[in-house]
């Protein structure tokens, strides 16, 4: 076997600790928990079709609070979260009622 | 082919580092690409995060628990992305707000992070959580849905990790080219050698034509098999040239040795017959010393002993010497010099080349012609001219004349031995010079040039 000399043998070992240290790390690195030992998982209730309801009181009452209509397009987006909601398309619908409760709170784009 | 170990193969290393290198080289290049992408979006989200949980503290610092529970269903309401996790607990772990219906157990310890499953309308999504300790005995969970960035990271991953190994694949590819490459050329050269080793010396190194530097190493290869052929046929023609010479005066000498033991009638005709063998071994012994004296030049052992010297003696001493010679023959021989003319050698070994030019030209010299001596310095380079006015060398045996042993047509019937233009030559060298026979129109012009250089001791 070819024998590595010092300089090379150097060389290799600066290489291995240089690429080794752009490993991404932080000050703090997040430890992962093994997520199989869990007996029962949360559930996310912000993807239930109560959740849908509490968004449309919600422009409701900033509907009210303005006394003004909504802009068009965040009446329209809410419209349609509405009957996504009803139809089952829970999560899309919850999207589009939060789009259009950003509207109403920071105005059109 | 001489049969290697794999790794005794200096080809087979070539071929093997360029691979590793090329492979660290992509290896950096993925690691690289890696940090800034997946690692990325990895520091982007626990950054959020952070962010995130800053302001719900401080909200709950300005504002209680009511606050707090305010900004959380504020924020959840806000979350176009959707992928914000909150929850809320007391410290009985019972839910107070945010969008998790229950505390995961995994997340025992404040202070760190955690990640588990979550599910989000019956699918499985993955949730990383940072875990707050607030006063009054509130736990607050703050994270993030990282299902989406996660699956991200890992096709980074493995797009990276398949593109190091096509590139160790290409490099293992290259290596075993690299490795025929080398091969060739050293196989190239070993062939060339394994000829001229079996005897076959006209053998030399393929040149590419590409200029790189295997030909210039087969270029300089070949330059010392000529240099070598050259000195093996100096070899050869002078162990010829002596053998050959000497041979002469041998067997004269001992065939009158012969005859004197046959034919001698007494002492008297003993005695006559013993000195004219003294007299022949006597010039064959000169020969010889001329020999030697040449190989001693030639071999440069005497520029140990150069020093500063003033040559004007020495050819004012040819001058006096030659100039009787000449004088006998009706030859008129002109000296010209400057008052001095100083350079580093051997002064000896300069008269005695400078005496065997002037012995040619005054032994050549019809009755009644001339001799001219002269030295100058010209440049860099002192020149000691001898010409003649005799029958001069052909131009076509010009380069054979400093031969040992060598004579002319011209030369036939006049006595000399043919070794006195090789040791001009062979002086001329030494100091850095060189001789040259030219046409005098008529007769020869002999040209020793001698390197000169600035006293620089004072």
């Amino acid at each position: 076997m070819t024998r590595i000399p010092p300089g090379h043998g150097v060389l290799i070992a600066a290489a291995m600790v240089v690429f080794g240290g752009m490993m991404p790390f932080e000050a703090n690195p997040p430890r992962y928990a093994s997520a199989n030992a869990q007996p029962r998982d949360p559930t996310v209730t912000s993807d239930s079709p109560e959740y849908c309801g509490v968004l449309m009181d919600r422009i409701s009452g900033m509907t009210r609070a303005t006394a003004m209509p909504p802009p068009i397009e965040a009446a329209q987006l809410s419209e349609e979260g509405e009957r996504m909601c009803v139809q089952g398309q829970t999560r899309g619908g919850i999207m589009r009622l939060r789009r259009a409760l950003a509207i109403m709170l920071h105005g059109e784009d | 082919m001489i049969e290697t170990g794999l790794f005794r193969s200096a080809g087979f290393r070539f071929g093997l580092i360029y691979a590793i290198l090329l492979t660290i080289s992509a290896a950096a290049l993925a690691m690289f690409l890696w940090w800034f992408t997946a690692g990325l979006l990895d520091r982007q989200t626990a950054s959020a995060i952070r962010a995130d949980a800053q302001g719900l503290i401080e909200r709950f610092d300005e504002g209680g628990i009511d606050g707090l529970v305010g900004t959380i269903e504020d924020r959840l309401a806000a979350n176009v992305d959707d992928d914000a996790i909150y929850l809320l607990v007391d410290a009985n772990m019972d839910r107070i707000a945010g969008n998790l219906d229950t505390w995961p157990s995994v997340v025992d310890k404040p202070g760190e992070w955690r990640q588990f499953q979550v599910r989000r309308t019956g699918i499985r999504s993955l949730a990383l959580v940072y875990r707050y300790e607030l006063p009054d005995g509130y736990h607050l969970l703050v994270g993030r849905d990282v299902q989406v960035r996660v699956q991200l990271g890992n096709l980074l991953t493995d797009a990276l990790i398949w593109a190091v190994a096509i590139v160790l694949a290409m490099a293992t590819a290259g290596a075993v080219i690299v490795r025929s490459l080398f091969r060739r050329t050293v196989a190239n050269v070993s062939a060339t050698a394994a000829a001229i080793a079996a005897g076959d010396f006209a053998q030399r190194v393929k040149v590419s034509g590409r200029g790189d530097e295997f030909d210039q190493l087969a270029e300089v290869i070949n330059d010392m098999l000529d240099r070598i052929g050259r000195l093996m046929d100096g070899v050869r023609q002078v162990s010829n040239a002596i053998a050959h010479d000497l041979r002469t005066p041998i067997t004269r000498a001992r065939a009158r040795l012969e005859e004197a033991a046959r034919n001698a009638h007494s002492n008297a005709d003993l005695h006559a017959a013993i000195d004219r063998a003294t007299v022949d071994l006597d010039g064959i012994v000169t020969v010889f010393q001329a020999l030697l004296r040449i190989a001693e030049i030639e071999a440069g052992s005497r520029r140990a002993s150069f020093r500063r010297v003033d040559i004007v003696t020495a050819l004012d001493g040819v001058a006096d010497l030659y100039g009787a010679v000449a004088e006998e023959k009706d030859v008129t021989l002109t000296v010209s010099h400057p008052r001095q003319l100083e350079i580093n050698g051997d002064a000896a070994l300069i008269q005695q080349a400078v005496a065997n030019l002037v012995d040619n030209a005054v032994k050549f010299s019809p009755e009644n012609g001339s001799v001219g001596l002269t030295a100058a310095l010209d440049g860099r380079r002192i020149r000691i001219t001898v010409t003649d006015q005799g029958p001069g060398i052909p131009e076509e045996d010009r380069s054979r004349a400093t031969e040992r042993f060598y004579r002319g047509d011209t030369a036939r019937g006049t006595p000399g031995s043919g070794l006195g233009l090789a040791l001009v030559q062979a002086v001329a060298y030494l100091h850095g010079g060189i001789l040259r026979l030219e046409d005098a129109q008529p007769g020869l012009r002999a040209v020793l040039e001698l390197a000169w250089t600035e006293d620089t001791d004072g």
